[in-house]
């Protein structure tokens, strides 16, 4: 066996992915081994190969590089199977990496010269492969879910099925190897399940289906095991479930199909029945998957090719692209060119300089973008099980899910979508068909996820068909908690504003409104933390919307660069409702100190940005001064600046250290001539003043007295 | 870059031979391990930033990234003197609270880098006046000219820097109050 399996290995590391006679001799070499196995797992492995060896051969695998670091891990879990793990491997170890196959992970390629040294387990080597595998499970696990909602609604996508099948049959081909035992039933059980399925034999749905679905869950457990064992070093508690649910996938497997013609036999005799269906017979046991082997075309775009890359890598080159930006205008608006720039050449080339710059920076901008997509599965997911365990069924509907987002506001964004959509599900629809059918609607209630592109920022909405808000018990539960005084006349938007009030706890009202807005100012804040807004629309018996309206990236706002004294700031954009510039007759005076502004409607206190951040520098005329009206909390307030330079989009740098604690200032900004401006944070600037009327006394005494010095 | 002579800040006998960049502030000369230096550059407008110790004067843009300047004249208590010519900031990386960070040094003048062997070091000797001889890492005597070798890490570390503003701190320490 030792020879043959020598043979094998030495065949795969002459042969690339691409090379049809090499995988065909590779193959040919997996025969010559397979009657010299005698250990059950080996013999699996070898099906395994044999089979991803074909679907190359016949060109039919779909993700071919995955496949081929798939024959890898098989060869390599071979080589320890057979206790040869001093096979040669480190005359071997660095080949694969070279003329085998770029696309062989670098991890892969060491674990091959990390072999030899089986006395060391648990090494850095393993746990780097470790940690890979746990990345990787995951986007299998996510792919193969995604592709599970999708049979819910059609059972006959064979691609749906065929993606599953892979996901957990490359788990399992990197379970063995990495000796993950319970997570290796667990997937040769599904993955048998899912093969019965791919031949026709089993249609996935039903019970079938939210079996594959709790395998998919328990998998996900397994493989958070393996993270928490990584992390803490001690092994999690065993799933006690695992068994049942092996033994419950066993039987949906066997059972409905166990009539019929080359059903697949209980799991030891799998491998011989498979290897003689596809590998014996070759091109005619395949036809099975040949529907299967040409993936829809929207599955294409979800296998692109993607790189994992360090996220201070990403900040550095997007740093480094903002100061080409820079330069470059530099360059093209400096004095010493201006003329020769218009015509000739050099005109053509700055141009051409210019649009590559602007190019790179919208390219940079977007590299951190994801789409929605995985985050409107996981709550298609969620509302999937929802609807199940309150009884209620619902036709879930997603669009927009190819929007893309910057990466930290979709993690955060999630738990507010949960929150919403449990709302609606629990609360927005009717309690059951009977109440729906009364109201002239169809059983199923409908809820639908939208993803919108609008006016540079993003849009998300929650909408439901059912209940709608009620007005007045919103209204009265507002009342009694003081929110609004009693008689005053609401308009819609503004009553279904109170929900969002903290304390607006609705656990005291009417039953058919009770629950609902239950957190929901927890969901607001969340929102608001990520400079979104919320709304909400709804009409009586028709539905209701959630809009969550969210800035594309947290790296860049919209802001106002205004200047006092020398220094110039930034206001974002968001917190400001008006600039002004007030007319002698509506300024005034408290007490002789506090200065104040009357505008139509009401009076707001104004602040000296010169004295909140103690800026030296001459005041100017107080006629030419701007006050900038800014809202934080429902409350407004003024603030004075000199100037206001104008709008623009600002890429949010930290300040390095932890200086980013200094009150009143959230970040630092490179303004377009190359120097840092900082960011005003508006919330924190103004609780500062009110708490001190004196507030230069606030902000570094030491530097105020040193600034007049100067 | 986790070398030896990055961490380390339990009390050494003094400093170790090998490459130091030289700067002057007033009279006296300063070194560097070279190691720490990132680079040198020419004195820009640092932007002010309220509320941070006097120390601090402040951001400046070092290629995109945000850094912060520190004036070294103040950190040593020295009495202030204008900018001139030849006043540059010296970029340093040093670690702080596990971490490594890029640093601003506001220096008079940058001078060279000078190789010191073992014979030149010196161990720092107590001074009268309140010498903050922490921040000393030794000393070099070189031809009558004598070095003093930095302990850039304690610099940067909690007696000054530390004593920024929490986020939720209500009272900004002042530099007074670090001290």
């Amino acid at each position: 066996m030792k020879e043959s399996l020598d043979r094998l290995v030495e065949a795969f590391l002459l042969t690339d992915v691409g090379d049809l006679q090499g995988l065909k001799v590779l193959r040919h070499r997996l025969e010559e081994l397979l009657p010299t196995v005698a250990d059950p797992s080996g013999v699996l492995t070898l099906v395994d190969l044999g089979t991803t060896l074909d679907l190359l051969i016949s060109g039919k695998a779909p993700d071919r590089d995955r496949s081929w670091a798939s024959v890898e891990k098989g060869l390599l879990a071979l080589q320890d199977s057979a206790g040869q793990a001093a096979l040669g491997a480190p005359r071997r170890g660095p080949e694969p990496g070279g003329p085998g196959d770029p696309a062989v992970p670098a991890e892969e390629a060491t674990a091959v010269s990390g072999t030899p040294s089986p006395d060391a387990p648990g090494g850095p080597v393993d746990r780097e492969i470790l940690e890979g595998f746990v990345v990787e499970a995951r986007e299998h696990l996510d792919a193969a879910e995604a592709q599970l909602l999708s049979l819910e609604t059609d059972p006959a996508r064979v691609d749906a099925i065929h993606t599953v099948f892979r996901a957990f049959h490359t788990i399992k081909g990197a379970a063995s190897c990495l000796d993950l035992g319970s997570m290796q039933d667990l997937s040769h059980e599904t993955e048998t399940l899912l093969d019965s399925a791919r031949r026709g034999e089993l249609v996935v749905a039903g019970a079938t289906l939210d079996l594959v679905f709790e395998a998919v869950d328990a998998m996900k457990r397994l493989v958070a095991d393996v993270e928490t064992q990584l992390r803490t070093g001690t092994p999690g508690p065993a799933d006690a479930t695992l068994g049942s649910l092996i033994l419950r996938i066993q039987k949906q497997a066997t059972g409905p199909s166990g009539t019929g013609a080359g059903a697949p036999p209980a799991p030891p005799s799998v491998p011989a029945s498979r290897w003689g269906d596809e590998a014996m017979s070759g091109d005619e046991a395949l036809p099975s998957e040949v529907p299967a082997a040409v993936p829809a075309a929207e599955d294409k775009s979800s296998m692109k090719e993607s790189v994992r890359v360090d996220a201070d890598r990403l900040d550095h080159l997007v740093d480094l692209i903002g100061e080409l930006v820079i330069a470059e205008s530099m360059v093209s608006q400096s004095a010493d060119l201006r003329g020769l720039a218009t015509s000739g050449v050099l005109g053509k080339s700055m141009n051409q300089l210019d649009k590559i710059t602007r190019e790179l920076q919208e390219i940079g901008m977007s590299l951190r973008m994801v789409p929605v997509r995985p985050l409107f599965q996981k709550m298609a997911r969620l509302s999937r099980d929802l609807s199940r365990k309150l009884a209620k069924p619902v036709e879930f509907v997603t669009s927009g899910e190819e929007i893309e987002i910057d990466k930290a506001i979709v993690n955060s964004v999630a738990d507010a979508l949960v929150h919403l959509l449990r709302n609606a599900l629990d609360h927005g629809l009717e309690r059951d068909a009977e109440e729906r059918r009364r109201a002239g609607k169809p059983d199923t209630g409908r809820l639908e996820l939208r993803a919108v592109h609008r006016e540079g920022s993003i849009v998300i909405e929650v909408e439901d068909d059912g209940r709608g808000l009620d007005r007045e018990a919103i209204l009265a539960k507002g009342v009694e908690k003081g929110l609004v005084p009693p008689g005053e006349l609401l308009s819609d938007d503004e009553i279904f504003k109170l929900i969002f009030l903290p304390g607006f706890s609705t656990a005291t009202v009417v039953t058919e409104w009770s629950g609902r807005g239950v957190g929901l100012d927890v969901v607001r804040t969340s929102v608001e933390a990520l400079r979104g807004r919320i709304e909400v629309q709804s009409r009586r018996g028709q539905g209701t919307i959630f809009r969550l309206r969210l800035p594309l990236t947290l790296a860049i706002i919209d802001g106002m660069v205004i200047r006092a004294g020398h220094e110039r700031f930034i206001v974002p954009t968001v917190s400001i409702t008006r600039l002004v510039r007030p007319e002698a007759a509506e300024r005034g005076t408290a007490m002789g100190k506090g200065e104040l502004l009357s505008l139509q409607d009401e009076v707001i206190p104004l602040f000296r940005l010169k004295n909140l951040l103690v800026i030296a520098g001459e005041s100017d005329d107080v006629g030419s001064e701007v006050v900038v009206v800014v809202e934080d909390a429902g409350k407004r307030a003024g603030l004075i600046a000199d100037e206001v330079l104008g709008q623009q989009q600002i890429v949010i740098k930290s300040l390095g250290l932890n200086l980013e604690g200094v009150p009143g200032i959230s970040g630092g900004v490179i303004l377009p001539d190359g120097q840092v401006g900082l960011i005003l944070d508006v919330a924190a600037l103004l609780n500062s003043a009110r708490t001190t009327v004196e507030a230069g006394a606030r902000f570094g005494g030491p530097i105020a007295s040193e600034r007049d010095a100067e | 870059m986790s070398e030896t002579t990055v961490k380390g800040t339990a009390p050494r006998a003094g400093a170790t031979a090998g490459k130091y960049l030289t700067f002057g502030l007033g009279d006296e000369v300063y070194g560097l391990e070279i190691l720490k230096v990132q680079e040198i550059i020419g004195l820009m407008r640092v932007t002010r930033v309220p509320g941070l110790p006097e120390v601090i004067r402040g951001v400046v843009n070092l290629r995109g990234k945000v850094i912060p300047v520190v004036d070294l004249r103040k950190q040593f208590g020295m009495e202030a003197k204008a900018d001139t010519e030849r006043t540059c900031i010296v970029v340093v990386r040093v670690w702080r609270e596990n971490q490594a960070v890029t640093v601003g040094l506001i220096v008079d003048d940058v001078r060279e880098v000078l190789a010191i062997v073992e014979s030149q070091l010196e161990a720092v000797p107590r001074f009268s006046g309140g010498v903050e001889t922490a921040y000393l890492l030794g000393m070099a005597k070189i031809s009558q000219r004598v070095v003093m070798l930095l302990h850039v890490d304690r610099i940067l570390s909690s007696t000054q820097l530390g004593a920024l503003p929490a986020p939720s701190s209500e009272k900004p320490a002042t530099e007074q109050d670090a001290r």
